[in-house]
């Protein structure tokens, strides 16, 4: 009976001592075995075995090429059984009872359309106003950063079109016209490595090159109406605690952006979404 | 929002491609590990993604989707590993193809990283299904003990429990395969 208690409690001490080492124990139990594991020889050898077993496995844990857009299009094939908004459309239309229904929608649009004409006649060519700002022609590419990244290499590309200085976190406010991200409110694990001021057409923006782990994560932060954009990468749109965010995924690169309170962020680098959605979170 | 040049791929659903956009590599992983197989990992989180397409409308922001993707893609993996237990013991062990570099000591050669790859992959197919899980989630996806008990619908000392079973067992295994302490430590 005593050899079966002892063996409970050796276990229930192991599973303790695999907390500690995950840090998943409360600080107030992280103390006394902190002491115990420096005098007790064969729990630190149970700890080095933990940690060694750790390593063993994270190394192991290479993934082969994922085919993401052949995913993507089997998924979008399977799912595409199910009628889309543009089938129901068209049944209405192809439909009996949708044939007033269409000559109407004709009728209309060939109102517009003679309306239009005239107008245009008079030199009214503001019918439809465009009221998106102009494409200004030196805004900011995160094209060129992305594919800097992809290719592995330093984005000298990018600090060569976009000129960039490193400062301290504390001159970095003087140097924007916009209120500075908290960055500090980001949790320990990230570690803020550099803090850089990019101009661009006369405008600056920052960027803080963090870390947590071995990921490296980029955040770049706007003032609000900055002209920027991603070059020719694909994006989508989901909300993330509740932001609106443009998620952008090439491969395994993946980057998100979304509108806080005084300016814009895009974040860079190859975390987990719980871990984009802290830093959303943090920065909003 | 600034933003000039947009290709927003619409079909299916512009939700749905954002979800697989942020999640399909987790979840690969996750398959992949837990499977040992490409070809059934592909399988699994397309299997995941057409669940979700029909249980998308349920799904308000953020809140339980990362849980439910993780849960299904879990499941759906372990199913496949029953359904396809004897193909799969004839196919090439991919989940753990070894970081050899990082893996193996400096001086050992390529055939003896191959052999402490496909030892450490066979150590791994060794355990029991549950014990494979909590190390996938924990070790390859690097989730918190929390969110390995809500995936796994257990409770957190639970996952404590397998995952000090799981680490006892394959460290066994690998003692076993010849991957002795010394070389766990070096």
């Amino acid at each position: 009976m005593k050899k079966i208690i002892a063996l409970l409690h050796r276990r229930r001490w192991q599973q303790t001592l695999l907390l500690y080492v995950d840090g998943e124990l409360p600080q107030n139990e992280m103390a006394p075995i902190d002491r115990h594991l420096e005098t007790c020889a064969l729990c630190r050898q149970t700890q080095s075995e933990i940690l060694a077993c750790r390593a063993l496995l994270k190394n192991g844990g290479k993934l082969p090429f994922i085919p993401a857009e052949q995913m993507w299009q089997r998924i979008a094939r399977k799912t595409m059984a199910a009628p889309s908004r543009w089938q129901k459309l068209g049944e209405i239309f192809s439909a009996p009872s949708g044939q007033t229904l269409r000559w109407a929608v004709v009728a209309g649009m060939i109102l517009l359309g003679v309306i239009w004409g005239v107008k245009l006649k008079e030199g009214a060519h503001n019918i439809f106003i465009d009221t998106r700002a102009p494409v200004a022609a030196a805004a900011i590419d995160y094209g060129i950063f992305f594919d800097d990244l992809r290719r592995n290499a330093p984005a000298s590309a990018f600090y060569k079109r976009y000129p960039a200085q490193i400062v301290k976190l504390t001159e970095a406010q003087q140097k924007i016209a916009f209120p500075l991200a908290a960055i500090e409110t980001l949790p320990d694990s990230f570690r803020l490595d550099c803090v850089r001021v990019l101009e661009c057409n006369g405008q600056k923006c920052i960027q803080f090159t963090c870390s947590k782990a071995d990921k490296v994560i980029n955040i770049f932060q706007h003032a609000l109406g900055q002209a920027w954009t991603l070059g020719s990468y694909a994006v989508a749109r989901a909300p993330i605690c509740n932001v609106e965010c443009l998620l952008v995924n090439a491969s395994e690169l993946t980057a998100v952006s979304w509108q806080g309170k005084y300016s814009e962020y895009l974040a860079v680098g190859d975390l987990a979404p719980q871990e984009f959605a802290q830093v959303v979170q943090m920065l909003r | 929002m600034p933003l000039h040049s947009t290709q927003t791929t619409a079909a299916p659903e512009p939700d749905l491609r954002a979800i697989f956009l942020m999640y399909h590599r987790r979840l690969y992983k996750v398959a992949y590990h837990l499977t040992s197989s490409q070809h059934d990992a592909e399988d699994v989180v397309q299997e995941v993604f057409v669940r979700l397409h029909a249980a998308l409308a349920q799904f308000r922001g953020e809140a339980g989707l990362s849980t439910w993707l993780y849960r299904m893609t879990v499941n759906a993996s372990l199913d496949a590993l029953r359904r396809f237990k004897r193909r799969q013991k004839w196919e090439t062990p991919l989940a753990l193809v070894v970081n050899e570099a990082a893996l193996a000591p400096e001086n050992s050669s390529p055939a003896a990283q191959i052999e402490i790859s496909e030892k450490l992959q066979a150590a791994l197919a060794r355990l029991r299904q549950p014990f494979r899980a909590v190390i996938v989630l924990r070790d390859f996806d690097g989730m918190a003990y929390d969110e390995i008990a809500a995936v796994l619908q257990i409770d957190k000392g639970t996952v404590a429990s397998r995952l000090h079973r799981a680490y006892a067992k394959l460290k066994k295994e690998l003692e076993a395969l010849g991957i002795d302490q010394n070389y766990l430590q070096s």
